[in-house]
This record gives C-alpha cells, sequence and structure tokens, in this order.
C-alpha cells in the first residue's frame, strides 16, 4: 500500500515538475524574448511618432517661412551687402559719393590702406589700436578688415549728416576709428564751422566664400531654392 | 480450495436471474494499482499536453505582439522618411536663415567697438560757446577695449572707473581767456566724455588760443549690431 502511494506521489511529483520545465523554457527562451522585442519595438515607435510630430510642425514652420521668401532674400541681400564676400570696395565708393552728394559734402579721396585677416580675439584685446597692429593668426570664420582713408569737404552740419550715412544708412557696415577735422579749403575764416575738410579713417569688413558657396548664395538671393 | 458459503435466514433468491446476486472481486490488487497508476500517468500526460499547449499560445501571442509592434514600428519609419523628404524641400530656407545668422553674428562682432563719431562732435560742437572757434579736432578711437582706467597724466582725475575707447584733441580759439572754461564745462556734462582737460590757454594778438584734450568711455559705444538688437 505504502508503495503504491509512494509510486503515485512519484509520478505527481514528476509530472509537476516536468510542467513546471516546460514552462520556464518557453517562457526563457521564446516567450520572454520576442515580448521583450515587441516592447523595444514599442519604445521606438513612439520615439519615431515623437520625431515625426516634430517635424510635422517644422514643415508648417517652413511652409510658413517660404510664403515669405521675399522677406528673407531681402534679408540675405541686406546681410551680404553688411559683409560682402569679396572687397566690394567699388560698390563702396560709389556709395560714398552717393551720401556724400546727397548730403552736400564732397568725396574727394578713398585710399585703401591694407586687408587683414581678424582674429576673434583681436576685437576685445586691451588697448590694440587697431587691427592692423594686431599679429592676426587665424581668421575667424574667413573674416577681413579694410582699411580706408576718405577725404571729404562740406560744411560742419553736412559732414556730421555725412557720417551718420555712412555708418547708419550702410549698407555697407563701416567703423570709424579716427578722425581728423580742419578748416576746409574754401573757409575764410580759421573755423571748423564753416567749410570743414574731414580726413576720416574707416575699417570695412569682407568675408570672403568659395565659388561654390558664391554660386549657392546668389541662386537664394534671387529667390531659387532649388526645390 | 473449497468456500462455503452460508446462506443468510430469510434470504430468498431472486427467481428472475438465479446466481447474479453473488459478487466477488476476484480482481488481483497489482493489477489495481498498475490500473490505476495508468489512470494517473494519462492524466499527468493530459496536463503536460496542456502545458505545452499553453505555452505555445503565449508564445503565439507573443509572436503576434512582435509583429504588430513591427508594423507600427515600420509605419512610423516610412512616415519618417517621407517627412524628412518634404522637409527636405525647405533646405533653401533654412540656409538662408542660417548664412543671415552667420552674418549678423559677424557684423555683431566687427561692431562691438562702433561709435556714433557724429553725435561726438554734434556734442563739442554744441557745448563750444558763440564767442569760440574751433581750428581743428582730432578723434582716435581705440579698436579694444581697454580694462584699465585711462593712464598717463590725468588718470587720477578720471573718477568714473569706465574703460576709455578714445581721445578727442581740440585747438581752437576765443575771445578771452574766459571763454575755455565755459567750454570745459559743458564739455564735462557730456555723457561718455572724461579727463576733460584745457591743454593750453593763452592770449596772443587779442585772440585766445586753446587747446582742450579728453578721453571717451565705453559709453560711447552704440550696441547697436550687438546680435537680437536687429539693426544689421
Amino acid at each position: 500500500m505504502t508503495g503504491r502511494l509512494n509510486d503515485q506521489r512519484l509520478w505527481l511529483i514528476s509530472g509537476a515538475l516536468v510542467a513546471a520545465l516546460i514552462f520556464l523554457v518557453s517562457w526563457l527562451l521564446f516567450i520572454s524574448p520576442t515580448l521583450s522585442a515587441a516592447s523595444d519595438l514599442d519604445d521606438q515607435t513612439i520615439a519615431s511618432r515623437q520625431q515625426n510630430d516634430a517635424l510635422v510642425a517644422k514643415i508648417k514652420t517652413l511652409e510658413a517661412k517660404r510664403a515669405q521668401l521675399p522677406r528673407y532674400t531681402s534679408s540675405l541681400r541686406a546681410a551680404l551687402a553688411a559683409i560682402p564676400y569679396d572687397s566690394g570696395l567699388p560698390a563702396f565708393t560709389r556709395r560714398l559719393t552717393a551720401q556724400g552728394k546727397a548730403t552736400g559734402v564732397d568725396v574727394s579721396s578713398v585710399v585703401v590702406g591694407g586687408v587683414v585677416p581678424i582674429e576673434p580675439s583681436a576685437v576685445s584685446s586691451a588697448g590694440s589700436a587697431s587691427t592692423s597692429e594686431s599679429a592676426a593668426t587665424t581668421p575667424s570664420g574667413g573674416l577681413f578688415s579694410i582699411q580706408l582713408t576718405v577725404q571729404s569737404d562740406g560744411s560742419l552740419t553736412n559732414q556730421i549728416a555725412f557720417l551718420t550715412a555712412v555708418r547708419t544708412l550702410g549698407p555697407r557696415r563701416t567703423l570709424i576709428t579716427a578722425m581728423e577735422i580742419s578748416p576746409g579749403t574754401g573757409a575764410k575764416v580759421a573755423s571748423v564751422d564753416g567749410a570743414a575738410s574731414f580726413t576720416t579713417q574707416l575699417t570695412v569688413f569682407s568675408a570672403p566664400q568659395s565659388p561654390v558657396q558664391i554660386r549657392q548664395l546668389n541662386k537664394l538671393v534671387s529667390g531659387d531654392l532649388g526645390n | 480450495m473449497t468456500i462455503e458459503l452460508a446462506r443468510t435466514e430469510g434470504y430468498s433468491p431472486p427467481t428472475s436471474r438465479p446466481g447474479w446476486d453473488i459478487v466477488a472481486d476476484m480482481t488481483p490488487p497489482e493489477l489495481v494499482t498498475r490500473r490505476r497508476l495508468d489512470i494517473l500517468r494519462r492524466r499527468i500526460a493530459i496536463a503536460l499536453v496542456l502545458v505545452v499547449l499553453l505555452c505555445a499560445a503565449a508564445f503565439g501571442y507573443a509572436m503576434f505582439r512582435h509583429m504588430s509592434a513591427d508594423d507600427d514600428a515600420a509605419a512610423e519609419a516610412t512616415r519618417t522618411t517621407s517627412l524628412t523628404r518634404s522637409a527636405s524641400r525647405f533646405a533653401g530656407i533654412t540656409q538662408i536663415e542660417s548664412t543671415v545668422d552667420g552674418l549678423d553674428s559677424k557684423v555683431a562682432m566687427v561692431m562691438q567697438t562702433d561709435v556714433d563719431v557724429a553725435r561726438v562732435i554734434a556734442a563739442i560742437r554744441k557745448a563750444l560757446p558763440n564767442s569760440m572757434t574751433m581750428q581743428s579736432i582730432s578723434v582716435t578711437l581705440d579698436q579694444g577695449i581697454s580694462t584699465e582706467a585711462s593712464t598717463g597724466v590725468s588718470a587720477g582725475l578720471d573718477a568714473s572707473g569706465r574703460p576709455t575707447i578714445g581721445t578727442v584733441t581740440i585747438s581752437g580759439s576765443g575771445r578771452g581767456l574766459d571763454d575755455l572754461p565755459a567750454f570745459v564745462d559743458d564739455l564735462m556734462t557730456v555723457r561718455g566724455f572724461v579727463n576733460v582737460l584745457p591743454t593750453s590757454n593763452e592770449v596772443s594778438d587779442g585772440n585766445a588760443q586753446f587747446n582742450v584734450t579728453f578721453t571717451l568711455t565705453d559709453l560711447l559705444r552704440t550696441h547697436r549690431f550687438d546680435v537680437g538688437k536687429g539693426a544689421r
């Protein structure tokens, strides 16, 4: 009797163990890895969905900007005029004489001093008299300064208006670094109030670009986005 | 072996099926045990098959979840590709923006020492008394920012503590010696003018010739082209 009970108990325990083993093996080797991979894919899907939502918002913003393309090309044109990719001196000289005429000032001389690469620290270094004196090493993103000396004649009031126009109307960004004011050639008295002669040291800037970049910029300026 | 069975009293055998009421289980116990064990083994086998089927069903569900998640991920990846392609149509706008921002940063950097020199000249002219004239004005601006207070003879007179950025020298004439003090007083009230010194003031042939120098501080920097100011 006891032997029979032992046999039955043995079979029951063995059966339970085999069932547990089957379940454990199935879970560890097949079910859990598959569910884990599915969970990873779910996380990946959520991340992709968030990325796509951001892309949709970005595209909407870009579409709105594209609708204002003339404003953007105008901004680009102004930015390139402020710091052109070439010397820009012919256009700058024409601009100076035009602004001189507009303010009643006679621009009699424009002399180019030198072209100097700009180092970022040179602009903020203590006590530096001019960028031409700094030992420039690596230019900042290909930025160069061009020193000019401009001779102009006119009344003090007109000369002040001329300087203001050069500085603020641009479009070339111009830094005034020094100025000598003396009575003009037509002055009847030794005073700068009447006819004044201005010798102004100016600095303008250029950011040279490669031919490929220039072609691309010209396309963008013309509104050709290549779409 | 002979077995005698005593008939119980009052017992009367059924007349329809004589001999059927006499039952004796002659099965050996070993056979009974073996049969019970067989039944148990059969039941355990069925249970094990059920466990296997359950595991298979669970695995099937896991595979279904995986396929479904894979499809969703693939759909989102396709959508990403499509949206990225759409966004690339606007690369030109992005390039315009980045070019403009880059140039604006360069402008802000090179123009951080910008001074409204015309305004300086206008302030000097406004401070000049009517009895005086200027024969020359010289303005020199530093392109860096001095971190020290002004140096030179007048260093001790500048209590503003502001960095200096340039110097102005004026020469002119007036009717008398008293003209220059008024000019100097007015110049000292101009924001950004420090160390205003009348370096010479002498009467000659009825006219007073003077020289004045002063220093300009960083208060005169316009910061007009700083990033965010929008004045390209």
